[in-house]
């Protein structure tokens, strides 16, 4: 994956919740992490064009967003899931994971349940496969929302904080979930607070406060930085 | 819907009532017999009548104002005891109460869309014809006994009858002789009238069937009240240029 | 079935309450009278029925397109939409109807009366029912949105295959009583000399000054429609049960 953000500015009700981000990346996985209020999810929706910045640009495998010409093409390209799952309460789990591939990617209807049939099997979901979303576990419905959101083969999949809704047992199901998307080669946008797995997973680590980025580097160097506000967080979350 | 509701609740919610006045129900909207003065007391020849005799009798008189269609109801459920509401005195009615002697006389008469091809009332009677009636009138009455050709509009309220003459959705609108005249005179340009009266009507004061003994006062009282020129001093009083008028067109209309 | 029971005791309870009352005001019934008007009560009744379904059906259209106006992007459209809304229930029918009928359709030369009955009873209705349905679209949280835009879904198919069936379940109860009204308030149509089942009843009343026994049938026959009506409804609300 190859993203260029370039003077990234968002604002809400005159409040600046991202001050000129910068980006450059090129590899695997980049994750955003930071403070509560930091701007990360923000960034994540400004990403997926969920939100218009205030100013800026941004590239995406060098196709700029920012136009809404292409939005629909960009889209049919990334996977986003999100971290209240966002399921759709009135279809079934299968129906909600076949709903891109039929609606947006026009694959026959067949077609299209016998890929979700062994993206479910594979991930050992089948059993689940007729039941509404209400009657999930919330690991469950997040393992679905990622099916969901795989089951296009997508080049980049954009994860906003996907387990912090979840109790910690369901939390270590669907980190397993997202360790053996890294195997898949998939590009990921990580919103997270789960420090041991951006640890893990990570190729490059954004550290962002008050809207701006105080660091990208390796994991290691932003784990062991100096910096006193990521120094005060680390130390904050390991606690 | 909510004056049935309300109608209902009153049947099932109160008792006989025990006051000794007598108790006069009208419907407040038929001016100059019923209606209310400005400050919304009762009015009227009827009113003036219901005064007379309650001072005759010697009780208290208490006035209720009752839509047209509720007067009887009420009677028989014993909410009032009178009706004095320019009801005319019909058979289908006499079932249900009984009539005093009658104390005007009076008739049904047309008013008429001024393009319909009507003449005559023998000719309403027809297919093509739209007749509009006040819903509970004699008029509406004699219409669905007499003119079963004739399509029907049967409405709450006399000046939406009106309105379907004058707007030529209706030919003709069928109602007592005095009405239709004024409704002619405010309306010249676009109506006709014809009021020579086509069916005779007789209005008279209605009691509960076993009220025997108050039949007989009443009756009294109605035949002295004539005779001493009461009700000669009442047309005087409320309709005086009119009154003058129909006997020039020999209409009928008198005491 | 325990329902039914209850229900079936509180009805028995009611009628003979009812009944007492009648007994104890000495009220003298007279019910061969109004049997010889039972066509009245037929005719009324079907007129009462074809009116409301076709008000019903329109009043859906109107509404659709009243949520259209006030959901749209141009502040003309949507102050249009919200001036119907507000002109039509801050007033009584009855004055919309007689207006509607006396000066508007005169002024067009429209005189079916049936036909002008009908608009405006669903243009009385359709403006409650655009509320209901602006409502309902509302009561959608903002995240399904997110989740199938990010799909690359069109907005058609968005609203089609994901808000309006949510939005269908949440609607349904308001609508239900909504419809009810229409079939209730189609009496008020008696006023422009449409003779739907209330003017009927009403006309039989004028004629053996039975009022009671011309009310009562009318009361069954308007629960008649109503009741399934609410029962189609809840039998659609408990099918579409999930949660959100």
């Amino acid at each position: 994956m190859k993203l260029k953000v370039r003077d990234l500015h968002f604002d809400i009700n005159n409040d600046h919740i991202l001050n000129g981000i910068n980006i450059d990346f090129t590899d695997q996985i980049l994750t955003l992490i930071g403070p509560s209020g930091s701007g990360k999810s923000t960034l994540l929706r400004l990403l997926v064009a969920l939100e218009k910045p205030l100013s800026g640009t941004i590239e995406i495998n060098g196709e700029l967003i920012s136009s809404t010409q292409n939005l629909i093409d960009f889209r049919k390209k990334i996977g986003v899931i999100f971290q209240a799952f966002n399921l759709f309460p009135n279809l079934s789990a299968i129906e909600n994971i076949i709903l891109p591939l039929i609606h947006v990617h026009s694959v026959a209807k067949e077609v299209a349940v016998d890929r979700a049939q062994n993206l479910l099997k594979r991930f050992n979901l089948s059993a689940h496969q007729n039941k509404k979303p209400m009657s999930l576990s919330g690991g469950q419905k997040q393992r679905m929302a990622i099916m969901r959101a795989i089951i296009t083969k997508p080049e980049v999949l954009f994860l906003d904080e996907p387990t912090s809704a979840l109790d910690p047992e369901m939390t270590g199901e669907v980190l397993e979930l997202i360790q053996e998307l890294k195997n898949e080669k998939i590009g990921m946008v990580f919103v997270t607070h789960e420090m041991r797995i951006a640890k893990k997973i990570s190729d490059q680590i954004i550290f962002l406060n008050h809207g701006k980025i105080i660091m990208q580097d390796e994991p290691k160097n932003i784990f062991e930085s100096a910096d006193p506000i990521i120094y005060q967080f680390m130390k904050k979350v390991s606690d | 819907m909510f004056k049935m509701m309300s109608l209902f609740c009153v049947l099932i919610f109160s008792g006989s009532s025990w006051s000794k006045d007598l108790i006069v129900g009208m419907e407040l909207s038929y001016p100059p017999f019923e209606m209310t003065d400005r400050s919304g007391k009762p009015d009227g020849i009827s009113v003036d009548i219901a005064k007379a005799l309650a001072l005759s009798l010697k009780r208290d008189l208490r006035i209720e104002n009752i839509s047209f269609d509720g007067l009887i109801p009420a009677l028989k459920t014993k909410k009032i005891d009178l009706i004095i509401s320019s009801m005319t005195s019909t058979p289908e009615r006499a079932k249900s109460v009984a009539f005093s002697t009658p104390y005007l006389k009076t008739g049904l008469a047309l008013l008429l869309q001024k393009k319909s091809k009507i003449q005559k009332p023998e000719e309403l009677n027809n297919s093509g014809i739209t007749i509009a009636v006040k819903k509970g009138s004699t008029g509406h009455l004699f219409a669905t006994q007499n003119l079963k050709n004739a399509n029907l509009l049967v409405i709450d309220k006399e000046s939406s009858c009106v309105l379907e003459v004058t707007q030529g959705k209706a030919d003709a609108f069928i109602y007592d002789s005095l009405s239709i005249y004024q409704h002619h005179k405010k309306h010249t340009t676009v109506t006709r009238a014809i009021l020579e009266s086509f069916k005779e009507e007789f209005w008279a004061i209605a009691m509960r069937k076993n009220d025997q003994e108050l039949m007989e006062q009443v009756n009294i009282f109605l035949k002295v009240y004539k005779e001493n020129g009461g009700m000669d001093r009442l047309g005087d009083k409320y309709l005086g240029d009119q009154k003058k008028e129909f006997k020039k067109l020999n209409i009928p209309f008198y005491f | 079935m325990k329902q039914l029971l209850y229900f079936i005791s509180i009805l028995l309870f009611f009628t003979s309450v009812s009944l007492w009352s009648f007994n104890e005001i000495g009220y003298e019934w007279n019910w061969a009278g109004v049997l010889d008007y039972r066509k009245k009560f037929s005719d009324g009744f079907i007129t009462t029925i074809w009116i409301s379904v076709s008000a019903l059906s329109l009043s859906i259209i109107i509404a659709l397109m009243n949520s259209f106006l006030l959901g749209s992007r141009h502040l003309f459209l949507r102050t249009l939409g919200k001036f119907y809304v507000e002109l039509v229930r801050g007033t009584p029918l009855l004055v919309q109807l007689l207006l509607i009928f006396y000066v508007f359709a005169q002024s067009f030369g429209i005189s079916n009366r049936y036909l002008v009955g009908i608009f405006s009873l669903a243009l009385f209705s359709g403006a409650y029912i655009s509320e209901i349905f602006r409502a309902g679209l509302e009561s959608i949280p903002k995240a399904q949105w997110d989740a199938a835009r990010v799909m690359g879904l069109s907005e058609k198919k968005i609203l089609s295959i994901i808000i309006i069936p949510q939005a269908f379940r949440v609607i349904l109860p308001p609508l239900a009583g909504q419809f009810i009204s229409l079939i209730k308030d189609s009496s008020l149509l008696s006023v422009i000399a449409i003779s739907e089942l209330t003017l009927n009843a009403q006309e039989v009343n004028s004629f053996t000054y039975s009022t009671l026994e011309s009310y009562i049938p009318l009361a069954f026959l308007y629960l008649l429609l109503t009741l399934p009506l609410s029962q189609i409804i809840k039998f659609l609300e408990k099918k579409m049960k999930y949660e959100t």
